[in-house]
């Protein structure tokens, strides 16, 4: 009787134990933007293979998650870093599945699938048929063949270089391992020069002067501190340079639209002239606790759009400014907002 | 106490007992009144010989086991706890790693530790920092034996590879010395699903050894002296995420670890001398990466520990902690020192069926200013079959060295986790109920135990700009409940044994320094509500089969509840034979693993194996029986 009673007490809790308790997967449906748009990749958390990708027209009420999934019925990868428009197309660059997703705008449709890279970051367009990658291990810039979205090349450069700007036929690249800001001749991939400037660069802005900002988040290691500079294209070196206080790390260089005033992120938001000599000691934006992580700015709305990972696991949100410093209603967004792309022209 | 005997004794340990030399630390369950204690029974350990602490825990206790596959890391948390908040302690002393407060589950083979036990709840105030959740204590018997033994033994799965243990045991007049030694070589090459395709977990190879031995030399009745020395070393390839398509990361283990201590008993009282030292390096490497990261550290302990009866109704027990801890890293300014010393008093008082015992331990270190910590207990028999008891404590968790030193982030400013928690268990012994005589063969018991827990202080990682950097960030607020069903009959040579757990654990975020979180309110990630098992064994003879069942819930992966990893059952088999030949004997077992092929992830993204078959086969000698 015992035995029996047993018996019974292992087989309901084993029963019990095969119940599943989750609710259904959201079910597939199309993707259809109604117009251009504002999209925002989301990182999703490292490892986690949910880097994702967020539609909005500009209102909380027409802002969709997920729509790489929804328009694929995949996810994206890990860690989706950067995002660009390039002959009509957006290239996704999945950083931790090295791997750039090529897709259709509005319909985020994928039409291929870029391999064979290592730890890829940006992707910047260099002559009508082909474009750069720059990557965090490899050691190198991977050339991306533009009619066939395959790997065509590649050109050696040491350290993790990071974002890039074309101008004049000449790409610059920035290397958060150096104090190095690279030229390649985009015509004939070659390293032409490399100007001196602060350590750790990670992003870059031209201004209506032609003159390229350069924001370098120092070193760690060698305690190099971070610092602003102003790099003359003609003349290959920086004519201005501003230095931080340690440790100081601000990151994410951004210009308005008429090419004069810059904006970046240092735990809170400062905007600064280029006409200015000395670095903004007020906030433009304080961050009042908030995780600010990255920013884009929409030239044609002229909204600051501000990203908070808050904790780095939970759905982040955006908030936006406008040229002033007020805030606007904000937008909901996937796992550590990481960066904007504007197609609302 | 789950023991366990009749035609298995002879299995579990042939020799005889002679007697048992307290060695371990003073302070012992009787310090702990009031907590729930589980002490993992010798089928259960006799069955478990090839696994590691990891799996034990996982199959048979309600704690949370975070793990990252065959052969990788994996960590456990209990009552909703953080893995920082579970104290693994080897004859006293705490064995998580200083610098990252990491202790890696699956570096503990079962085999090596004779008694291992589960202490529920807080108990800071007798084992120090980190004991704020549970202790997971890990002793030898310390055993004179009247007969040497030799045990010999491998083991062979087809999901991760080779295993094969050494066990001697051996006395001499005064001086009784057990030496275990175990080789792992481990290809982890096993299929796994991914969507719907099968794939071969790659770069997951482990290789492993590991020597400890335990020696106690008895100079007289009354003193003794006790030396272990452990040696562990563990060269592992990090395994791809499923998001990854190839990983290139290595990590290598290096522990030395000492203790001696040694012993005098008086009349009433009884002294202790405790001392150890640990020397640690943890190698990584990711060829992806710039530079590899090595972290060496170096703890020295020393702990005098008093205890005294007055009489049989009052004791009291006392000490004094003294702990160096030296680590460096690449990561860190310079090598850095923490020091933390602390005294303990412990107060007891027995009188009938009510024992009561209150402790209180102060900490002085250079940063974290730990606060005072005191616990309250009470057992208390109220008649033959219903046992209750009830326990207070204070709490504290000090932040590892990392925390405290790493370049960049580093927060020499952190405060220590601080918290209470407080629990009730209800005993029941039904067997006794019924008017029959409970033994090591014959029972059916109920444990049912309810806990609180608040945590203040909690440390956690966050960015600040773009530079992380550790916080006393948020508070937790845990509580739940545990069900224990035990059921144990014998019938002439045949016998069943039925164990049961269930645990219920809430554990959310109740306050966030984090502006507009969302995790305020929500459940931890990575702790399940439901957590259940049972392990159902028939023996006859010298033949044993074992079913075991875990089921774990749904758990979170984002703080703000977004997304869950599924819930999963997972089930497996075993069949034990032993065939005695005079004084030897030969053991073997076959096992299936993952029995109905459930593809699950027990951490997301890091592949479990399907079904799989393992195989051991183990030999015993003994030494002739002698007279003595």
């Amino acid at each position: 009787m015992k035995l029996k009673s047993t018996l019974l007490f292992f087989l309901v809790l084993t029963t019990f134990s095969c119940k599943k308790d989750t609710e259904d997967q959201t079910p597939t449906k199309s993707f259809e933007a109604n117009a251009d748009g504002i999209y925002i990749s989301n990182e999703g958390g490292f490892t986690a293979g949910k880097a994702s990708i967020t539609y909005s027209d500009g209102t909380e009420a027409e802002t969709i998650q997920d729509v790489f999934r929804i328009a694929n019925d995949e996810n994206l990868g890990d860690v989706c870093h950067s995002m660009a428009a390039i002959n009509g197309l957006i290239y996704l660059v999945v950083n931790n599945s090295s791997k750039i997703e090529v897709v259709q705008p509005l319909t985020m449709k994928k039409v291929k699938t870029i391999s064979g890279l290592t730890s890829p970051r940006f992707i910047v367009k260099a002559t009508p048929d082909k474009a750069y990658v720059s990557d965090l291990y490899s050691n190198q810039i991977s050339i991306i063949n533009l009619t066939t979205n395959t790997v065509s090349g590649s050109i050696n450069l040491t350290g993790s270089t990071e974002d890039m700007l074309l101008y004049n036929g000449k790409m610059y690249v920035t290397n958060l391992s150096t104090a190095f800001l690279y030229v390649i001749d985009a015509a004939t991939d070659v390293v032409e020069d490399s100007i001196a400037i602060g350590s750790g660069g990670n992003s870059l802005q031209l201004d209506m002067n032609n003159k390229i900002w350069v924001l370098c988040g120092g070193d760690f290691v060698t305690s190099a501190p971070a610092s602003l500079h102003r790099v003359d294209p003609a003349t290959k070196t920086a004519e201005l340079s501003l230095t931080f206080p340690t440790p100081d790390y601000p990151s994410q260089l951004c210009i308005n639209e008429t090419n004069d005033a810059l904006f970046f992120l240092n735990t809170n938001v400062y905007k600064m002239q280029i006409t200015d000599s000395t670095l903004p000691t007020t906030a433009f934006v304080d961050a009042a606790g908030k995780s600010f992580y990255a920013m884009g700015y929409d030239r044609i709305s002229t909204l600051l759009y501000v990203s908070d990972a808050i904790d780095y696991q939970q759905a982040g949100r955006i908030y936006r400014y406008t040229s002033t410093g007020s805030e606007i209603s904000g937008l909901p967004a996937g796992i550590i907002p990481g960066d904007f792309l504007f197609l609302n022209n | 106490m789950l023991l366990f005997s009749l035609n298995l004794s002879a299995q579990i340990d042939s020799s005889i007992q002679l007697r048992t030399v307290q060695i371990n630390s003073i302070r012992n369950e009787n310090n702990s009144t009031g907590l729930k204690q589980e002490k993992t029974d010798s089928l259960i350990k006799m069955i478990s010989i090839d696994k590691s602490m990891g799996t034990v825990l996982s199959e048979q206790s309600p704690a949370l086991v975070k793990n990252y596959g065959p052969g990788a890391l994996s960590s456990v948390s209990m009552r909703g706890g953080s893995a920082y908040h579970t104290a693994v302690l080897w004859k006293g002393f705490s064995l998580a790693n200083p610098m990252n407060g990491v202790m890696d589950f699956n570096l503990l083979p079962t085999f090596l530790f004779e008694d291992i036990s589960i202490q529920y709840g807080g108990a800071t105030a007798i084992w120090g920092s980190g004991a704020v959740s549970g202790v997971i204590h890990l002793n030898d018997n310390n055993t004179f034996i009247n007969r040497n033994s030799l045990k010999v033994g491998s083991r062979y799965s087809n999901a991760s590879g080779w295993a094969n243990f050494i066990d001697g045991k051996f006395s001499i007049k005064n001086f009784s010395s057990s030496i275990k030694l175990f080789l792992t070589d481990e290809k982890n090459a096993y299929p796994f699903q991914q969507d719907d395709e099968m794939k071969k977990q790659v770069h997951a190879e482990s290789k492993g050894s590991g020597l400890i031995a335990e020696n106690t030399y008895s100079i007289n009745t009354t003193t003794a002296i006790n030396f272990n020395f452990w040696y562990q070393y563990a060269n592992r390839n990090i395994a791809p995420v499923m998001t990854e398509a190839i990983s290139n990361a290595v990590q290598r283990d290096r522990n030395y670890r000492y203790n001696i201590t040694f012993t005098k008993d008086g009349n009433k009282g009884r002294f202790a001398f405790r001392n150890a030292y640990f020397n640690e390096s943890l190698y990584y490497n990711d060829s992806a990466l710039s530079q590899p990261s090595n972290s060496l550290c170096k703890t020295f302990i020393s702990e005098p520990e008093y205890s005294y009866a007055f009489n049989e109704h009052h004791s009291i027990q006392t000490g004094i902690n003294f702990t160096k801890i030296n680590a460096i890293t690449a990561e860190y300014n310079q090598e850095e020192e923490v020091i933390r010393e602390s005294i303990y008093l412990s107060y007891r008082f027995q009188f009938r069926k009510l024992i009561l015992s209150a402790s209180a331990r102060k900490e002085f270190n250079n940063y974290e200013k730990p606060p005072f910590a005191f616990s309250l207990g009470a057992n208390y028999k109220m008649n033959s079959w219903i046992k209750l008891l009830a326990n207070y404590s204070t709490v504290y968790r000090n932040p590892q060295v990392n925390d405290l030193y790493w370049q960049p982030g580093g927060n020499i400013d952190l405060l220590p986790e601080t918290g209470y928690t407080y629990e009730g268990m209800i005993d029941l012994d039904l067997l006794h109920f019924a008017r029959k005589i409970h033994n090591d063969t014959n029972a059916i018991s109920i444990q049912l135990t309810a806990f609180n827990k608040n945590i203040d202080n909690w440390i956690a990682w966050t960015p600040h700009g773009i530079l992380w950097t550790p916080g006393n960030i948020k508070s937790v607020h845990s509580y739940g409940s545990e069900s224990v069903f035990i059921f144990r009959k014998q019938f002439a040579k045949t016998g069943i044994r039925l164990s049961a757990f269930y645990g219920y654990t809430v554990s959310e975020t109740t306050s966030s320094e984090i502006p507009y979180d969302a995790s305020v309110g929500k459940q931890l990630i990575y702790v399940p509500f439901h957590k259940a098992g049972g392990t159902f064994s028939v023996y006859y003879r010298k033949s044993i089969v074992s079913v075991n069942h875990t089921f774990t819930g749904v758990r979170f992966i984002n703080t703000d509840n977004s997304d869950l990893l599924e819930s999963y059952g997972l089930s497996n088999v075993q069949i034990d034979q032993r065939i005695d030949m005079k004084n030897n004997s030969l053991g073997a077992f076959f096992r299936i693993d993952n029995l109905f092929n459930t593809d699950y992830q027990s951490v997301q993204n890091r592949p479990q194996p399907l079904r799989t078959y393992s195989i051991g086969i183990n030999l015993t000698f003994r030494q002739q029986k002698n007279h003595s």
